[in-house]
């Protein structure tokens, strides 16, 4: 049952979002729901923290973009640039699964420098540091409801992929791999194999929110690819709550909504998100999903007392 | 009778100092065989040798003839090696059921497709995963959390997920190591009740637990194998009991 709820929860938001928000923001919330629910794959179903997921969001949002650029149908887009992210995120976690803990976030959060400097210093492809500009659109997607309902359909699709991973007996492999990696071992699983995959399949959906992303603004901003956005992809997917499929959904319609808001009153807004993160980590592990089921629970039980009270 | 599982001059020097020395052993099928020793003697080393986690500074492990020296640990399973931990060394916030599914999946499972089934796919690994908890008396725990097993039932959990892989040789390090004497006494009955079915290579400290269940005992001090026999001849061995004493 309660399953049902969320998924309607989710439905009815899809189809007020455009009311709520302006069509870029959600636009913007969808193609980084992507990005949050297939990091908690990586981050709360396998526990592996990387701090290079934005190199996978730019790649995506690069690659698509000089496609569009150089006059390519965005069935062609799309598709290249999410097999580019693939290989490239095959490669990468190659190396990091290698090494577990520090050194594999050491490691992520390498790779990622490198590829903010290749976009960094390739200035005649990737405009350096003003980005990708002047991506055209598809002729159909010119008009910015029609982008976003393009969005939020391959949105659900990468939904129902992910929703279909974490229900089957590799997501429970994953799950053995967080709670007890050496046992996970020692039945029988290749934990590092195991944990690539964990971080390919996150990555690639990340990539392939990128080559959305970047028609949304019709370009390419070079902080797309900085290991800050890593953070912020992080810190959405902490805030909303790893421990549910969909929680990470709320922490980014939160982190959009009050990164908008507060950038208007005051300059200085990373600060407050400073310190709602420090909030978030020290008071609210499963963030906004688990505070939610809290409230519900006590909820029950108050209204519970209160049918007992009364049927007394 | 026919040996499982045979070690030939195993070693493992940490640094220069010599943690398990030269050591030869022999697992006869079906039986069960101690190693026993002091504290430090070695033991924990020589298992870790066996299924992989550390590689040996010398020396060779054959299973069933077959060189298995420095296997990596999760290609055990599959040979029909299972291996239970010293410290409980379970999936805490899973279920009793899928913390055993898991490991009898991990045996059967048959090419990398089968990892994107439904669980529904499968009705007989969840027969045998039902089997297996019965067998430990845990069936009315099926559907709880690891973590919420006290500490001689998760002692439980884990030889039942070690038991899942359907092993031929089973590896059991301490198996009683900090149970009460009530849930020891529930593991013997365990163990005893392996006995036949599997073969077993066992560390232990308890001696009436060893002297009960043991068919052959090796008694492992400084690394080296200084006695081998029945219960019987070591429980008079003169060697042995100078090594627990101190006296050498």
């Amino acid at each position: 049952m309660k399953k049902y709820y969320t998924y309607i929860a989710l439905l009815i938001f899809l189809i007020l979002g455009p009311f709520l928000f302006s069509h870029a923001t959600i636009s913007e919330i969808i193609v980084y729901s992507i990005v949050a629910v297939a990091t908690n794959i990586m981050l709360g179903y396998t526990g592996l923290l990387s701090f290079g997921q934005a190199m996978f969001f730019g790649t995506g949002a690069y690659i698509s973009g000089l496609i569009l650029k150089a006059g390519l149908p965005i069935f062609i887009a799309i598709p290249v640039s999410t097999i580019s992210t693939f290989i490239l995120a095959s490669i990468v976690g190659y190396f990091c699964v290698k090494r577990t803990g520090l050194y594999f976030i050491c490691l992520s959060f390498a790779f990622n420098q490198m590829l903010y400097f290749i976009a960094y210093v390739w200035v005649d492809v990737t405009g350096g540091e003003d980005g990708l500009v002047a991506v055209p659109r598809p002729e159909f997607l010119t008009n910015s409801l029609s982008l976003y309902i393009f969005i939020t359909l391959i949105f659900l699709i990468c939904l129902f992929a992910l929703r279909r991973v974490v229900s089957s007996p590799l997501g429970l492999v994953f799950q053995l791999i967080r709670e007890n990696p050496s046992r996970a071992s020692s039945i029988g699983y290749n934990v590092k194999f195991f944990k690539m995959i964990s971080f390919v399949i996150a990555s690639t959906f990340t990539g392939l929110a990128g080559s959305l992303y970047v028609m949304i603004h019709s370009m390419a901003p070079i902080d797309q690819i900085h290991w800050l956005k890593s953070g912020d992809i992080i810190f959405m997917t902490l805030f909303g709550g790893v421990g549910h499929f969909l929680g990470p959904i709320l922490g980014v319609i939160g982190y959009i909504y009050l990164s908008d808001t507060l950038s208007i009153i005051w300059a200085r807004w990373p600060l407050l998100m400073g310190l709602l993160f420090a909030l978030v980590v020290l008071y609210f592990r499963g963030g906004i999903a688990e505070l939610i089921e809290n409230l519900i629970k006590k909820y029950k039980i108050f209204k519970k007392g209160l049918d007992d009270e009364k049927s007394s | 009778m026919k040996s499982l599982l045979k070690t030939e001059g195993l070693s493992k020097n940490f640094g220069g100092l010599p943690a398990v020395s030269n050591v030869d052993l022999s697992v006869k099928l079906g039986d069960i065989h101690c190693v026993i020793g002091p504290n430090g003697a070695g033991k924990s080393t020589f298992f870790n040798l066996i299924s992989g986690e550390l590689k040996p500074s010398a020396g060779n492990v054959y299973f069933k003839g077959v060189n298995i020296t420095g296997i990596s640990p999760h290609k055990l399973p599959k040979l029909g090696i299972s291996r239970c931990f010293q410290i409980t060394n379970v999936f805490p916030k899973l279920t009793i059921f899928q913390n055993i599914w898991s490991a009898v999946f991990a045996k059967s499972n048959n090419g990398i497709f089968s990892f994107l089934g439904n669980f529904k796919d499968y009705p007989e690994l969840e027969n045998h995963t039902h089997k297996i908890i019965e067998d430990v008396g845990l069936s009315h725990k099926t559907y709880a959390k690891a973590e919420e097993l006290s500490h001689g039932q998760q002692r439980m959990l884990e030889v039942a997920i070690t038991l899942a892989a359907s092993p031929e040789l089973i590896l059991l390090d301490e198996p009683t190591q900090g149970l009460a004497p009530e849930a020891t006494k529930e593991m013997t009955k365990l163990i005893k009740g392996l006995s036949g079915k599997y073969t077993i290579l066992l560390i232990e400290h308890k001696m009436h637990l060893v002297m009960e269940i043991s068919d052959l005992i090796s008694v492992l001090s400084f690394g080296k194998i200084i006695d081998e026999g029945t219960p019987e001849k070591i429980k008079n061995s003169s060697i042995v009991q100078d090594a627990y004493l101190g006296r050498r």
